[in-house]
């Protein structure tokens, strides 16, 4: 791969070498891209610019880090008739989102309560591997109605508002999902899991929001400084990685079909317009409605749950969700290339949509100002609400970053952990955690990850997104 | 580093790096570092067998194939292997006895979810001391 040129302080191009169709762009500051020169997802973003019908840019985010074949915080838009499409570009756990609810508590009230809320929330939300709902039993039939209607059906079946639909990109529910599609393994591993976190650096957050940075945003997302906030970080479960698996091993075949040349297996990938295509469209919309499906029930799940133990109404809580984001999925949209409007297929891998001011995808409650952007950060430290900007629309196919990203890998972060207790330490700092999996603390550490912080100011200060308030960490269930 | 795997450093999943005299022994010291990767191997009893039966296009594919099988009976039955026989083994088709259990969830300790076997940098080389792969797990 050749240097690294820079366009501006914050937007660096791997120029279009070898079999490259288009050049990469990265956007970082200086000093994150130093430390992204340290692992391999520069040359990821090098490879991901091979896949056919890449328009303008192989992109990536500031929280970009060495993935499975796509980097991870990388954006790819290929052409929606000429181009491919790539399971790899969406990830194995498909739809895993972020969304934030707020509430009428305040800090204050909450804090001398925290580590009863957690204990209740980590009791409330089945966690960790192995862990199945805390709903009814679900047979075959709901499973194709959840991979149809997405949140609907958690709202049909009594998990939560229909107002909240509103408020979920896509209102929860992605069109022309094919159940039909699906193996009888994915139903397998759907039917046992909705309704459950998972592991890894899935989580529920407990927070509080400690600065607003736009008043005017704030006031219309219905933010205020010193209140509770809560975020959910989970996606598709099994069914979601069963459904990857599935068509990975479709569009190998495919790839060498319709003879795509891609640099690494993981890319794997199959024309838009293809049968395996389409396919994988139809059952990837599948996996991203019970993604959908799986946080409106855990929202719902907490709200029953915090009702009780706060022996509150839920006028008094005032549980609302203020968005709903996919980070790790593919969509056909619409953007202005060369000028003119043009179908794309968007893959977001660890990339937030981030759609500016008057997008007609945005509910008309926050059409005016642009879409709500939820950036977590490590478990330690803060977490960022943005807004989407024009400049998005423009430069980035309406994306923005989606974490903090890591930067020590999982076995470097457990050396880093050894003799040292996380959890006094986390809190020492105020923050209550509970964590289910045996290594999912020393793995998840806050050493693990960038300085969120930086991510979210490189991508205010490239004009992607606009920064609206910071939230700080008081209790958390990992799983 | 265990008997059977040792790591290498992948930011954001797990890389694995796994070594055999022979391929027999490639692909059941891979499957007993996965086991070990998600509860204590030296925890599980032998009191249940399985055959397993996967093909694949080529070796590694073969490989991937194989642990994406363990992954999938410890998903649906908690099913996880103590001891592995491979019975028959070929460049596209592998065989399998394992012995182990259905575990309880909450009675053995889980230490993490592994989502998947990826196909990044998925691979096996051979030298004159028997073989090496190399794959990374989503986590």
């Amino acid at each position: 791969m050749s240097e690294l040129k820079k366009i501006t302080d914050y937007l660096w191009e791997i120029p279009q070498t070898g079999q490259m169709l288009v050049p990469g762009r990265i956007y970082a500051s200086e000093r994150l891209i130093n430390q992204i020169r340290k692992d391999e997802s520069l040359t990821q973003v090098a490879n991901v610019a091979h896949l056919p019908g890449i328009i303008n840019y192989s992109l990536a985010m500031p929280d970009i880090h060495w993935g499975y074949g796509f980097p991870i915080g990388g954006v790819v838009a290929t052409d929606a008739r000429s181009g491919v499409i790539s399971p790899g570009g969406v990830g194995y756990d498909i739809n895993c989102g972020v969304r934030l609810l707020k509430t009428n508590l305040s800090a204050d009230f909450i804090r001398p309560k925290i580590k009863g809320l957690v204990t209740t929330l980590f009791n409330a939300v089945p966690s960790g591997v192995g862990s199945h709902g805390a709903i009814r039993k679900l047979n075959r039939k709901d499973i194709r109605n959840i991979l149809v209607n997405g949140a609907g059906w958690a709202i049909e079946n009594g998990y939560g508002y229909a107002q909240t639909l509103n408020f979920i990109e896509d209102n929860g529910c992605l069109k022309d999902a094919d159940p039909d599609v699906i193996s009888e393994r994915a139903y397998q591993r759907g039917m046992p899991q909705l309704g459950t976190l998972g592991s890894g650096n899935h989580f529920i957050e407990i927070a509080e929001v400690k600065n607003i940075y736009d008043e005017d945003t704030a006031r219309q997302l219905g933010l205020e400084k010193g209140n509770v906030v809560i975020f959910v970080h989970t996606g598709s479960r099994g069914l979601g990685y069963q459904v990857c698996d599935d068509f990975i091993k479709v569009t190998l075949q495919a790839t060498r079909k319709y003879e795509i040349n891609v640099p690494d297996r993981q890319l794997a990938c199959a024309p838009l317009d293809s049968q395996e295509g389409k396919d994988y469209l139809g059952a990837m919309r599948c996996a991203a409605n019970f993604a959908f499906a799986n946080r409106q029930v855990i929202s719902s799940l907490i709200e029953s749950a915090m009702l009780k133990i706060l022996n509150m109404n839920p006028y008094d809580m005032g549980l609302k969700l203020i968005w709903d984001i996919a980070h790790n999925i593919a969509k056909i949209e619409t953007h202005k290339v060369d000028g003119k409007p043009r179908q794309v297929c968007v893959h977001r891998k660890g990339a937030t949509r981030a759609f500016g001011p008057g997008s007609q995808d945005l509910p008309v409650e926050y059409r005016d100002i642009g879409q709500p952007v939820l950036i977590p950060g490590d478990m330690g430290t803060e977490s960022y609400l943005c807004i989407g900007t024009d400049k998005a629309m423009l430069e980035t196919f309406g994306s923005s970053c989606h974490g903090a990203g890591r930067v020590l890998s999982r076995t470097q972060a457990k050396k880093r952990s050894q003799g040292r207790n996380l959890y006094a330490e986390l809190a020492n700092a105020g923050i209550f955690v509970m964590a289910e999996g045996k290594s999912t603390m020393a793995e998840e550490m806050p050493d693990a990850y960038k300085n969120v912080t930086e991510v979210v100011n490189t991508m205010h200060a490239a004009g992607i997104t606009r920064k609206v308030a910071r939230f700080t960490p008081m209790g958390v269930v990992k799983g | 580093m265990n008997q059977y795997y040792s790591f290498f450093d992948q930011t954001s999943d797990l890389g694995i790096e796994v070594m055999g005299p022979d391929l027999e022994s490639l692909y059941r010291n891979a499957a007993l570092g996965l086991t070990d990767l998600i509860t204590d191997l030296k925890m599980l009893k032998s009191i249940k067998s399985r055959i397993v039966n996967v093909q694949a296009e080529d070796r590694e594919l073969l490989l991937r194939e194989f642990l994406a099988e363990l992954l999938y009976l410890f998903h649906i039955e908690n099913f996880l292997a103590r001891d592995i026989k491979i019975i028959e083994i070929s460049g596209t088709n592998l065989k399998a006895e394992l012995s182990g259990e259905p575990i309880k969830i909450g009675t053995h300790r889980i230490h993490r979810e592994i989502k998947s076997v990826t196909y990044h940098q998925l691979c096996i080389k051979q030298n004159e001391f028997g073989f090496k792969a190399r794959f990374v797990l989503d986590i």
